[in-house]
């Protein structure tokens, strides 16, 4: 079992590994430029002197580790550049490759591009050469060849060379091959896991707090909130099936089945919005008001810890009492499904006729037997635990993890998000190790096999 | 049989089974009764009620919504057929235990032998608890298990059939009780570990003049272990008397089809009688049909070994093999029907898999000088078409969710260019070759008996027009009447599609009456081969014999 445990664990890394390359590949297409919009923040825009942004530009690039090609390796197109993220901004850099793939020759996109921006610079701040300037800036936004080739026609004679260089730009039809390139230590993935992992990275980008400050408090709240609620749902749950299994009473049996199967069906967020109303406001009468306005109090940290829980207690019965129905609906279904199959197994006659009593066969011999998928269901829900409660928290406004991962999203504050992501992930992966434990425990035949794989 | 002597009676007990909207008399009406020491068989085909009837004097049916029981059943003055919970559970295993057929299934898989041998102790002994294992240990020991310390710890999984079934009867013994029910407790096992079980049956019942309700479809095993005998047919008792004196005459035509059915040698020549032509009366006794034998080899074995492997994962280091076949060789000849039999594990069914195709394998496997090849097969459709397979359970290789016609059909269309038509109207030929009708053509597999279901999968088989037919254990699963119509309809078969058969059976008796030559497995290799009247006659070899000594 040792043995086994240990591999699992070692398994944490490859999986870990790719829940980063995952959020990279998701962080690298999300809109936005971090670059530019820090820029903007040191009051440094576009509109800014050329030369000058773009220095500041790629000098800030290079910095926070922006620049270079993506990954390790990479498969691209033989005509296509490995990296040219030194042309900025990213929509002109967008054009050029698309001009590329009419070309194929990066070497005379490049003369072009070089071409543009030394004219571009030298009639800047030349205001007799206004008019060009804006023909060579309405260059920059064209994306096709014979666009590019009508517009250099009515280009003047101080651009000539430019002219020259856009005569040379001809459509090719030649067949490019893929080709594997190997890029080195020196990209962004690599350089975006060292950041990640700096002081960097611990920070939140919109007010400064630490990450795991920010993430700790908003476990407090989604861990009491998933926690207890999940525990209760797993009690209840297993009481109700018990007690349906036990049952002769075939019509009140028919009736909690009834009465889970509506539950399951109800959506969580319309039923947490009932309970508002009804709960926490004088809509049907002053006497159904008994909980506190939703919203947190703040932690007091002069107070007590027992006087702070009974503050949160008051604040989390509701949104406890939602998703308790919510599990508590979906685990007792399950088990009793189970429960009614093991019934029908042929080893069940065998067992009544040793004469056990009804209640006797239920716990010690059926319900062992139908806790397999039941664990299943129950460890998988544990990472669900972490951040699906975000509906709930949304509603009652509670400043859990859930809404924190959604806040942080919005924000693009990458440190928090990310980190969030990363750890449920983490918990994911102990989740499965934990259901492996419980399956070894009850189940001898799976951890024989499990054992032998 | 005075009547002081009698412990359980059974007055006019009836038990029907309500679905939806028709109810099944399951039992009618029957009455018989126990007495101390005394062994009581109770024989029948499948649905006969025999299973219903004992488990119901434990009354196993009270929480079941769709029983209906009426009449009595009478132990110690009380009918148990209303007596409370709490009181029947004192009875049951305390005083009447019961054994029940699959002791692989019988036992709860995820708790060890030992706890559920101490639960019967704590549910119904006196003893004080730490004396329970010794006392287990002992019983173990009794019926004849090696290692009880090992029995004592294992799980249900991690011992054969053999073992379990001992386990179970150490559990019944457990509580010393009057009675003790075997639901078909030896037809799940090897005939050698058959006859063991039931000498230890008879042994341990005899000590403590213990009463045994033995239900069973085998007459021969009946025969060796009861001392009385009550037949039952669709719910009624049609026959009753003592053994061996009522097989030896029997008065019901029933009980007499029972017994003429059976594949013995005095039945060797002749086509056997059925069920319903006994009690119809119509039976006439008839030569079986002569087959043409050919000399040529049709498929040549050559050094046949098979190894599984467990399998090998990422980290781990060690890895298992186990040999089913060792170095096999054999030739089937065209005409002939081979036997092969053995018992479970021989490697039997491995065999008949590498032939068809399913596994690869090591050595030679030749189709008339061509090879067999698992990994081209797939591709090499003639080949697939002239050898086909008839499998062991009838129930479990039709699907359910396709009409019988239609998935005749589908076969012949994917060996032959035909139009829907003409498959159609092959495909009721060849239900009528099984002795089917069309109107079999749009039903589904789910109202069929064994015995059609058996015959539908011969069709599926036979309309690929195939030159081999390889049957695994074809006719085990079936009742003796069912078993007789099927050997029939294979040795007519043979005589009008000239069909060469690769028959496969534990059942020593069924492969002496329909095999020409046999072979004689054990651990992966043949043991003995030859003609089948003088392996079986005078076997050579003491495993073989073992067999046959096994077959009353």
């Amino acid at each position: 079992m040792g043995r086994y445990l240990l591999r699992r664990i070692a398994l944490l890394i490859p999986t870990l590994i790719a829940v980063l390359i995952f959020t990279f590949v998701l962080h690298t297409y999300m809109p936005g430029d971090e670059i530019m919009e820090r820029l903007d923040l040191e009051g440094k825009s576009v509109s800014f002197d050329r030369a000058q942004y773009s220095q500041s530009y790629l000098e800030l690039q290079s910095q926070l580790g922006l620049g270079g090609p993506a990954f390790y390796f990479g498969l691209q197109p033989s005509h296509q550049p490995s990296d040219a993220r030194d042309i900025i901004p990213a929509s002109y850099r967008q054009r050029l490759l698309q001009l590329n793939g009419q070309v194929k020759n990066w070497s005379k996109i490049m003369a072009y591009h070089e071409a543009l921006q030394s004219a571009l610079m030298a009639h800047e701040k030349d205001p007799s050469q206004a008019r060009l300037y804006r023909q060579l800036n309405n260059l920059e936004r064209i994306n096709t060849i014979e666009e590019l080739r009508s517009l250099s026609v009515d280009l003047p004679e101080e651009a000539a060379e430019l002219k020259n260089v856009i005569g040379q730009l001809e459509p090719s039809n030649a067949m490019i091959l893929p080709s594997l390139r190997w890029h080195g230590l020196d990209n962004r993935f690599y350089h975006w896991v060292g950041r990640l992992f700096s002081a960097d990275g611990r920070v939140s980008l919109v007010d400064g707090v630490p990450v795991a400050d920010k993430i700790g408090a908003a476990l407090r709240w989604t861990l009491s909130l998933s926690l207890i609620s999940l525990i209760l749902a797993i009690v209840l749950s297993m009481m109700i099936a018990l007690w349906q299994s036990w049952s002769t009473r075939s019509w009140a049996v028919r009736i909690t089945d009834g009465f889970m199967y509506a539950i399951y069906a109800l959506p969580l967020f319309w039923l947490a919005t009932l309970m508002i109303v009804f709960f926490t406001t004088d809509h049907y009468g002053s006497w159904t008001n008994v909980f506190p306005s939703i919203g947190i109090k703040p932690w007091m940290l002069g107070d007590s810890a027992i006087a702070n829980l009974g503050v949160y207690a008051k604040q989390l019965i509701l949104p406890v009492f939602c998703l308790l129905l919510a599990n508590m609906s979906y685990l007792t279904r399950q088990l009793r499904t189970d429960l009614k199959r093991q019934r029908e197994q042929p080893y069940v006659t065998s067992v009544r006729a040793k004469g056990v009593s009804r209640w006797r066969l239920i716990y010690h011999h059926l319900l062992p037997n139908a806790l397999v998928p039941y664990i299943t269901i129950v460890t998988g829900a544990i990472p669900r635990a972490l951040v699906g409660s975000v509906v709930i928290e949304e509603i009652f406004n509670l400043p859990g993890v859930g809404k924190l991962m959604l806040q942080s999203i919005h924000q693009s504050d990458w440190p928090v998000s990310i980190s969030i992501i990363i750890l449920v992930g983490i918990v994911t992966i102990f989740s499965y190790i934990l259901a492996d434990v419980l399956y070894m425990i009850f189940y001898p035949q799976i951890a024989q096999s499990l054992e032998e794989s | 049989m005075n009547k002081a002597d009698t412990i359980l009676r059974i007055a006019h007990f009836s038990l029907s089974f309500s679905q939806q909207h028709t109810s099944v008399q399951a039992v009618d009406d029957i009455s018989f009764s126990l007495s101390r020491g005394q062994r009581l068989a109770i024989v029948g085909e499948s649905g006969s009620g025999k299973t219903v009837s004992c488990l119901s004097i434990l009354n196993l049916f009270d929480e079941s919504p769709i029983a209906h029981s009426s009449g009595q059943i009478l132990y110690e003055e009380r009918n148990l057929l209303d007596t409370n919970a709490p009181l029947i559970n004192k009875i049951r295993g305390n005083k009447i235990a019961l054994i029940s057929q699959e002791p692989m299934s019988a036992m709860n898989p995820i708790t060890k032998c030992g706890k559920q041998l101490s639960e019967m102790l704590r549910l119904h002994s006196n003893r004080p608890i730490n004396t329970h294992k010794n006392h287990i240990l002992q019983l173990l020991e009794q019926v004849q298990l090696s290692d009880p310390e090992r029995i004592y710890q294992s799980y249900s999984h991690e011992l054969s059939g053999g073992q379990l079934q001992r386990v179970q009867i150490a559990m019944a013994l457990s509580t010393d009780p009057e009675i003790i029910i075997c639901d078909e407790p030896t037809t799940a096992l090897d005939v050698t570990i058959q006859q063991e079980i039931l000498t230890l049956l008879a042994e341990l019942t005899d000590m403590e003049d213990t009463s045994l309700l033995f239900i069973s479809h085998d007459l021969s095993v009946v025969t060796q272990l009861c001392d009385s005998v009550i037949v039952m047919h669709e719910g009624r008792i049609v026959e009753r008397g003592p053994l061996p004196e009522t097989f030896s005459h029997p008065q019901h035509a029933y009980t007499r089809a029972l017994l003429q059915s059976r594949p013995t040698i005095k039945n060797q020549n002749k086509v056997l009688p059925t069920v319903t032509e006994i009690i119809s009366g119509q039976y006439q006794e008839r030569p079986r049909p002569v087959r043409q034998l050919g000399e040529e080899p049709i498929l040549t074995v050559k050094s046949l070994t098979k190894t599984f492997d467990k399998k090998n994962h990422l980290f781990s280091r060690s890895s298992q093999t186990v040999v089913a076949t060792d170095d096999v060789s054999f030739e089937l000849r065209r005409g002939e029907v081979l036997g092969i039999v053995g018992e479970s594990g021989s490697g039997k069914s491995t065999i008949a898999r590498c032939i068809a195709g399913l596994y690869e394998y090591e050595g030679q496997i030749s189709y008339l000088g061509k090879a067999v090849n698992p990994k081209s097969y797939q591709a090499d459709l003639e080949l697939r078409q002239k050898v086909q397979m008839v499998f062991q359970d009838p129930y479990s290789s039709l699907n359910p969710k396709m009409k019988i016609g239609p998935s005749l059909v589908e076969i012949i269309r994917q060996h032959q260019k035909v139009s829907k038509s003409v498959a159609k109207s092959k495909a009721i030929e060849w239900l009528h070759s099984v002795g089917l009708d069309e109107t079999y053509y749009d039903r589904y597999p789910d109202g069929l008996s064994g015995g059609q279901r058996q015959r539908v999968c011969i069709a599926k088989c036979l309309c690929t027009q195939p030159e081999i037919l390889i049957c695994d254990e074809a006719v085990s699963a079936l009742d003796v009447s069912v078993q007789a119509l099927i050997l029939n309809l294979l040795d007519q078969l043979i005589y009008e599609l000239g069909l060469t058969i690769l028959f496969i059976s534990h059942d020593i008796s069924v492969v002496r009456y329909i095999s020409d030559r046999v072979l004689v497995m054990k651990e992966g290799q043949i043991v003995e081969s030859g003609e089948t009247h003088s392996v079986l006659d005078s076997p050579q070899n003491a495993y073989t014999q073992r067999l046959v000594d096994a077959v009353i």
